[in-house]
């Protein structure tokens, strides 16, 4: 369970990223954030990524309260968190299986294990034959899938989607709207940062919607818009 | 640490290095140099030291008697420096004998060494129990009428020890600014590989990368650098000190006679290669954790 307790971010600049905010995401909810550039959707992952500490309240992820939490035990927080960004961020000088058992190789997972299970998480997100292939031999999509197989090997129980589909087109997107929907159910909790209206709509979950800070809606089931 | 980790961080360090190639040469070279200033350093203070040594081992106080003196008197005199228990024994150097040995020293003809060394006196060579009575011999030998001039390899001692404590002041300054130099060197190399993988560090963090699965590999880079540019100079200071020995001990002995003893490489170089290990991976190390540990901060 994700919970945000009247929290506010103001950044040094004065820039205000989210003001008073109280947020519930329970176990394996699919939820899509949207709103405005600007509005606040990336402060909110950053702030549960613990990438930028809130000026005040309180942010619970599972049974650990990351404002109490310090420097040390970030990553075995992100460690349950997995991160699919708009760009992708991939390593480029590495292979697609390589990009993907990196994420395991940070976790410190002997060769063998990662031998076995990087083939299968790849067959998972539909990259099969594509292990020995470099970022640049891809299509977006493919690397969104490279993204998100990294994202989901080490079993996170958070998935955050920062735009995923924002460098796709439409089928390529609905393909990884797809993937990200199967991941859900088998019990991830997935958190899809989003401008895509036609997959907001057509999806029906739960959306909520950001603007200038503040939460404006928030409904169980909903399109982009009210 | 486990060894799928390890060899991810050999790895890693290895491929920084040959990322920025040049500016790991620099890096290699200044380390190199202070190495080498170090080696070299070291080289000639445990070799004066040795020297020094040698000559305390063998101490001989050598007094010029009044020439007026007549054989009687010599007599006298040594029958009166013999009775200091601190004596073990005197030898007379006549003027003949100290001639014979310029001589044989020099390896220049008799003629032209006695028209050299007409001012050659006759000697007392005094050989003392315990080289640490030295002090107090001279004391009640300069005492004595009979004796117009004391030597002592002392003085010779001295100017060796003068020019030991020089030569280590100096190398300590120079090392000193080489180190420093050497470290920002490093830290550039490091910083470069850094801005590179800025984007790689990042997805790192966000996959849960410790901070110290961050550092490793950077730290290995500096090791590398540190490495290498430690034992390329003890590789060449091993061959050229050899090179020199052979060479000097050619030119200046005499009569197959070593001027000066040098130590042998491997009995210097078993004190010198852990301190300059220490030194240079030193160098590597903190090089590479002052710019990680910035970045990791910022």
């Amino acid at each position: 369970m994700i919970i945000l307790d009247n929290v506010t971010k103001i950044y040094e600049n004065g820039v205000v990223g989210l003001k008073n905010i109280d947020l519930r995401i329970n176990e394996g909810e699919f939820v899509f954030v949207v709103g405005n550039t600007g509005s606040g959707k990336s402060t909110l992952i950053r702030l549960l990524l613990k990438e930028i500490e809130p000026s005040s309240g309180a942010i619970v992820i599972g049974d650990k309260n990351l404002t109490r939490m310090n420097k040390e035990q970030i990553p075995y927080l992100r460690r349950n968190i997995g991160v699919v960004f708009q760009d992708f961020r991939l390593f480029e000088n590495k292979t697609v299986f390589e990009n993907v058992a990196f994420a395991m190789k940070v976790i410190e997972q002997p060769a063998k294990t990662i031998r076995r299970t990087v083939p299968n998480i790849l067959s998972a997100v539909g990259l099969e034959g594509k292990a020995r292939c470099y970022p640049k031999q891809l299509s977006g999509g493919e690397k969104q899938r490279t993204v998100i197989a990294r994202a989901i090997l080490n079993n996170p129980s958070i998935l955050l989607a920062d735009e995923p589909t924002g460098n796709l087109d439409p089928k390529t997107s609905w393909d990884i709207i797809k993937v990200l929907e199967e991941i859900n159910r088998s019990g991830t909790t997935v958190i899809v940062v989003t401008h895509n209206q036609e997959i907001v709509n057509s999806m029906q979950k739960r959306v909520i919607q950001i603007e200038a800070g503040k939460i404006i809606r928030d409904v169980i089931k909903g399109g982009y818009r009210e | 640490m486990k060894l799928t980790s390890f060899n991810h961080f050999i790895g890693e360090g290895f491929e920084g290095v040959f990322k920025n190639k040049s500016m790991a040469f620099a890096s290699i070279a200044t380390t190199a140099v202070c190495i080498l200033m170090l080696g070299i350093a070291f080289l000639t203070m445990k070799n004066i030291e040795f020297n020094v040594e040698n000559i305390e081992t063998d101490i001989n106080i050598t007094v010029f008697l009044d020439e007026k003196m007549t054989e009687d008197e010599v007599s006298a005199f040594k029958g009166i420096v013999l009775k200091n228990s601190e004596i073990e024994s005197i030898d007379y150097i006549s003027k003949d004998e100290a001639l014979k040995r310029f001589v044989a020293e020099t390896g220049l003809p008799e003629e032209l060494a006695s028209d050299l060394v007409g001012a050659l006196r006759a000697s007392f060579e005094i050989k003392l129990r315990n080289n640490k009575d030295e002090q107090s011999v001279i004391d009640v030998l300069s005492q004595m009428e009979q004796i117009v001039k004391i030597n002592t390899p002392r003085e010779a001692m001295k100017l060796l020890i003068d020019l030991k404590n020089f030569i280590q002041a100096t190398s300590i300054a120079i090392i000193s600014i080489l180190v420093v130099v050497g470290v920002i060197l490093i830290g550039n190399t490091i910083q470069l590989t850094v801005y590179i993988r800025r984007n790689e560090i990042k997805i790192m963090k966000y996959i849960g990368a410790t901070d110290w699965f961050v550092r490793w590999p950077f730290i290995i880079e500096g090791l590398f650098i540190g490495f290498f540019g430690t034992i390329i100079p003890l590789i060449i200071l091993f061959f050229a000190y050899n090179f020199f020995v052979n060479i000097f001990n050619q030119a200046v002995s005499i009569d197959s006679e070593k001027l000066i003893d040098f130590m042998p490489i491997m009995d210097v170089y078993q004190e010198l290669v852990p301190i300059a290990l220490i030194l240079g991976l030193g160098m590597g190390i903190v090089g590479s954790m002052i710019i990680i540990r910035r970045h990791l901060r910022a």
